[in-house]
């Protein structure tokens, strides 16, 4: 199922999923149909998906958190602004993430 | 991101990840791991908890009052408001546990893909009676020496 991303857009994590740092890496459990599996759907995040993540709070826009990464990491805003958006749209497959 | 099922969580960051999971009222599905359950529940077995606490006879998950540790045994009695655990591969009993230490019970046991009920059905009452008494680890020891070991996977 495909998902459209608008960079303009706004999304939130989801209050279905378990996110936890464990032993430096960052875990995520969606949970689906009432189970949270830690066997077919256990998700990890680098590090530059974690700081996209903990962006994902419903207020900034994918355009704004992509501006403040480019800012902080000083790196090019096209390069950014593409991965923050294939990481939300990967999230929003799965319903990790929710467009507000 | 990536979908990671070679990473294999154990001890206190398996129970964190539980208790959380639970506490939003879901399930949790993990892979088993050891033999004190065995052979009900096998070493790699995938098992699904569900948040309901279990009773006698049922498996649970729980934390154990000394080690603080997740264990998944079975109910073999209550008495005085606390349950009496036990594995079933196990001798010794995991002695009296409060019922807020329990976390749940298991609904769910799949072993090569496939859903195993024997242990969870109405055959639970007389296995957490023959393990109270001592008597299921003779019996499964008994079995071992007895059934050829292709009717025993056939059963079990």
């Amino acid at each position: 199922m495909e998902q459209k991303i608008n960079i303009k857009n706004t999304y939130c994590q989801s209050e279905d999923v378990v996110a936890r740092e464990i032993h430096g890496e960052f875990i995520i459990i969606p949970i689906t149909s009432g189970i949270g599996d830690l066997e077919d759907e256990l998700y990890t995040l680098n590090e530059t998906g974690k700081n996209i993540w903990d962006r994902l709070d419903g207020k900034k826009s994918l355009k704004e958190i992509a501006m403040e990464l480019s800012k902080e990491f000083d790196a090019p805003l096209e390069e950014i602004e593409k991965d923050v958006a294939g990481l939300t749209e990967e999230l929003l497959v799965r319903r990790i993430v929710l467009e507000v | 991101m990536k979908s990671d099922k070679e990473l294999h969580l154990y001890g206190q960051d398996l129970l964190e990840l539980l208790c959380a999971v639970l506490s939003k009222g879901a399930g949790f599905r993990f892979q088993a791991k050891g033999f004190s359950m065995s052979p009900f529940i096998k070493d790699g077995d995938v098992i699904t908890i569900s948040p309901v606490k279990g009773t006698v006879s049922q498996i649970v998950p729980f934390i154990h009052p000394e080690g603080k540790n997740l264990r998944v045994h079975r109910i073999v009695w209550k008495t005085r408001g606390k349950f009496l655990i036990k594995g079933d591969h196990c001798n010794e009993s995991d002695g009296l546990i409060p019922e807020e230490n329990i976390l749940g019970h298991v609904e769910k046991i799949e072993r090569n893909g496939k859903n195993i009920r024997f242990g969870l059905g109405k055959e639970r009452h007389l296995i957490a009676w023959l393990s109270r008494k001592r008597i299921l680890n003779i019996m499964l020891f008994l079995g071992r020496l007895l059934i050829p070991s292709f009717i025993r996977r056939r059963i079990l």
